[in-house]
């Protein structure tokens, strides 16, 4: 049971990055290769506030999440010109960067060794360490999560996004200034991937750079798209499938060693399955051209 | 009087003049029909108008409501906010979007649109949308595609996606609407329907740009005829005058029309 409530917490805290990449990838276009950076950003900063400074989780819920917010402004200001692959590739770049800067400033992120003994979360000093109590926050905020991007999405705003997504020259012609919203809208999922961040890192209570890689946001981009663009069910389905599957694979007598490169593997397999049967993933309203 | 005026506009890539000293005017409330082979610069006149590619050189006075101002180094967007609505070659609607999404995007007001109005301003925002459908139902009507406003864009037929990407533009309510090849590649009776709009929109007082190549349709419904050739003005004047014009003749009928 207890294991069964940790994947769940686990879970919750992909649906969250699932939801907020969909809102950039799906709903905008806007192909991000690079979105753990922003997970990384809302954990680092949480998780230090809280071992320097000794400041709750509750404020560094938002730290994270304004400070991810505010990396996403500072890359998108100059990477949101490009276009399709450029786009990807630059985003991709920016993971890396984000990466190496945790693994190697060593004096401020201790680097490989990463950040034990991260405090958890507490009401009126009333600890949630028991694991139901922590996945009831979880699903608080992934609620929260999907009502604000539910309502982004569903808005005039959101509209002008999706023209952005299918033709920003059209877009453009009508008088949208679509570097704006495409801004806006990297500026979002960015907070809440942020939001992620500091649910992992008070949850897990150690961080290292290898939670942050790229593969961690292309296994996000890939929840994304077995989910369906612009579908907010699909990131549901799509981040539970790809939480629950690979533990499945420890159930089959695995070795250690082996399970997690199945894993990786199984990752793949489905990437190309999906995009030979159903490119727009399992509810998606939108292909990739 | 000229509501928009171009002046001595020079484009070049890489060192070849695609527009090379183009200068013309489009009164008020006429239909202007812009003729020429492929390659004159038609389309890339248009692109610098409305903010698409910046000029060599030269300048595109806009007459806006009374004040006149150089609009040929504007942002796109910002083109299109002072009432200046264009066409493509190639349509470009939103093809994964509604053909009702697609027009309740072509709005004048923009506030509902903003983020923050997302969240603060709730009133406001349903009070644009009633306004915005309202508008999007009447111009599909208009171009007599009701029945298709639930349809994805991309399932519509040629035509009717033509006729969509007219009634988008129609849906800003813009004082100077700039098309391009409005009846590229429809049937007969789409096109006669396409003039027809043109010349009720006319009727309320909106002024035409037009890039043509039927010289039927343009000598039917337009007011004034300017013919482009290598970037630069061949002629310019009524249709009945300027399509007898021998020097037009050669350079872009081929032989006399009957």
């Amino acid at each position: 049971m207890e294991y069964f409530l940790h994947i769940c917490i686990i879970a919750g805290i992909y649906y969250i990055l699932t939801l907020s990449l969909n809102l950039v990838v799906g709903y905008t276009g806007l192909p991000s290769i690079g979105h753990a950076a922003f997970y990384c950003m809302g954990a680092y900063t949480s998780a230090l506030l809280a071992l320097r400074f000794g400041i709750s989780p509750w404020i560094g819920l938002p730290a994270g999440a304004i400070m991810a917010g505010f990396l996403g402004l500072i890359i998108g200001l100059p990477t949101l010109r490009l276009k399709g692959d450029f786009l990807a590739i630059a985003t991709f770049g920016l993971g890396v960067i984000i990466y190496q800067i945790a693994l190697n400033w060593v004096s401020f992120t201790r680097g490989p060794m990463g950040l034990p003994g991260i405090p958890g979360y507490s009401i009126f000093g009333w600890e949630l360490d028991a694991l139901w109590a922590y996945l009831i926050l979880v699903i608080a905020l992934s609620v929260i999560t999907y009502l604000v991007i539910k309502r982004v999405v569903k808005s005039p705003f959101g509209r002008v996004l999706r023209a952005v997504r299918d033709d920003e020259t059209a877009a453009k012609a009508l008088g949208k200034n679509t570097v704006n919203y495409k801004l806006l809208a990297f500026i979002i999922g960015a907070f809440f991937a942020g939001i992620a961040g500091n649910l992992y890192a008070h949850y897990i209570t150690f961080i290292d750079p290898s939670s942050f890689t790229v593969m961690e946001s292309v296994a996000i981009l890939l929840m994304v798209i077995l989910g369906g663009m612009a579908s907010l069910k699909g990131s549901l389905v799509g981040a539970v499938v790809l939480v629950f599957v690979p533990e499945i694979l420890r159930f089959m007598g695995l070795p250690s060693s082996i399970a997690a490169q199945v894993r990786q593997m199984s990752y793949g397999l489905i990437l190309v399955g999906l995009m030979l049967l159903r490119p727009q993933g399992l509810f998606g309203k939108y292909r990739f051209k | 009087m000229p509501i928009l005026e171009a002046l001595n506009m020079v484009k070049h890539f890489d060192g070849i003049p695609a527009v090379d000293g183009l200068s013309f005017e489009v009164e008020k409330e006429t239909v202007t029909a812009l003729v020429g082979p492929n390659g004159a610069g038609k389309t890339t006149f248009f692109n610098i108008i409305t903010g698409f590619l910046e000029p060599d050189s030269g300048e595109a006075i806009f007459d806006s409501n009374g004040t006149k101002k150089d609009i040929s180094r504007l942002s796109a967007h910002k083109v299109a906010r002072l009432g200046i609505a264009r066409t493509f070659q190639n349509i470009r609607l939103f093809n994964q979007m509604t053909v009702l999404d697609n027009l309740m995007l072509a709005s004048n007001s923009r506030e509902h649109e903003r983020l923050t109005s997302t969240i603060f301003a709730r009133k406001l925002v349903s009070r644009a949308e009633k306004e915005n459908l309202d508008r999007a139902n009447h111009y599909l009507e208009f171009v007599g595609l009701s029945e298709k406003r639930d349809s994805l864009s991309e399932n519509l037929s040629h035509g009717q996606r033509k006729l969509v990407s007219l009634a988008r533009a129609f849906c800003l309510e813009p004082d100077l609407l700039l098309l391009d090849e409005p009846t590229a590649g429809v049937f007969p009776e789409t096109r006669e329907k396409i003039g027809g709009l043109l010349e009720k929109m006319r009727g309320m007082g909106k002024t035409i740009l037009f890039i043509e190549h039927d010289m039927h349709f343009v000598v039917e419904i337009a007011d004034k005829i300017v013919i482009m050739s290598a970037g630069k003005k061949l002629r310019e004047g009524k249709p009945e005058e300027v399509i007898n014009d021998p020097a037009v003749i050669e350079a872009y009928l081929g032989k006399e029309l009957s």
